[in-house]
């Protein structure tokens, strides 16, 4: 089933940016609080898969390409104890974890991951477009994640933007 | 003369036929699997259900009362954690922690600002009206 229905692939790094695209060591600049002629600006990088729709990507509808950072599952075990325990990686499994999105380990050559990724939705940066086409080639070849899987990313991302808070909910059933 | 006995004649004194009869039993045809399963129902709701009451919670079998086999919960505690599967999913739902990353790599550069211009939008219009 598995060889069937694979996660990844990996492309050519002439091949057009598409949703789902790992891209690495990406850069992020910060603009300062205050912008005079002279400044300094804070940059972080950041292993990221691309957001944005892949038909605005190839008909280049867009200026700015939207980007999550990815991380091991262990890096996110070291900062939190509850995503160490079963009872959190389950949640981030099933999609309990509104904030975060699993990915599976990758197996291909020159891409193993020996851990999990997760995807962290509520650090969404844009990059200019021509600036993202740039790095990808910089980068050589990358990997993709490939249908169902990013459409499963896609919208557990839409399922945590359009989340509604109540400010007055309907008491639990006990 | 052969009186016809319909289920809502029948009864025991040790297992009562209870529920509405349906349509096809009031009129009398001949049902046979109904009546049976409504039977079977009725002494498995009323003999046998404190058999299997605690059957997918079970954890352990209490051999000192194999005479009259009871499946028997480790603890209260874990009878509470087994029945509420739905509460636990629940926890998993409220319980979203944010996890805080530092980036692979931060540093600083000076840039100088060539120009500060107002933004104007990019419009995409739509390809098929």
């Amino acid at each position: 089933m598995e060889e069937r229905y694979p996660w990844y692939e990996i492309v050519d790094s002439s091949e057009d940016v598409l949703q789902g695209d790992f891209i690495k060591e990406c850069p992020v600049v910060f603009p300062p609080l205050e912008i005079t002629d002279e400044t300094e600006v804070r940059v972080m990088e950041y292993n990221v898969i691309v957001m944005s729709q892949s038909c605005d990507l190839v008909h280049k509808k867009l200026d700015l390409v939207l980007l999550c950072p990815i991380w091991p599952l262990s890096e996110i075990e070291k900062k939190s104890s509850f995503y160490q325990r079963k009872e959190g990686k389950e949640a981030l499994r099933q999609g309990h974890s509104p904030g975060y999105h699993l990915l599976n380990k990758c197996k291909l050559d020159g891409f193993k991951t020996d851990d999990y990724l997760v995807v962290d939705f509520r650090s969404v940066y844009s990059v200019p477009f021509d600036f993202i086409l740039d790095l990808a080639t910089k980068r050589g070849r990358r990997l993709r994640l490939l249908p169902p899987y990013r459409e499963h990313l896609s919208q557990t991302f839409a399922r945590f933007f359009m989340r509604v808070g109540l400010p007055v909910d309907i008491p639990p059933f006990r | 003369m052969v009186q016809e006995v319909t289920s809502r004649d029948v009864k025991t004194g040790s297992y009562p036929i209870c529920g509405v009869f349906t349509r096809s039993s009031e009129e009398n045809e001949d049902d046979v699997s109904e009546e049976l399963d409504r039977l079977f129902s009725s002494l498995m709701g009323s003999k046998l259900d404190f058999l299997y009451q605690n059957l997918p919670l079970a954890s352990q079998v209490d051999t000192s009362s194999l005479k009259s086999p009871r499946f028997m919960p480790e603890n209260e505690t874990y009878l509470t954690e087994e029945l509420s599967e739905e509460e636990i999913i629940g926890k998993m739902i409220e319980y979203d922690p944010i996890v805080r990353m530092a980036p692979l790599k931060e540093y600083t550069v000076r840039v100088k600002i060539k120009s500060v211009d107002r933004a104007i939008p990019r419009v995409i219009e739509p390809e098929e009206i």
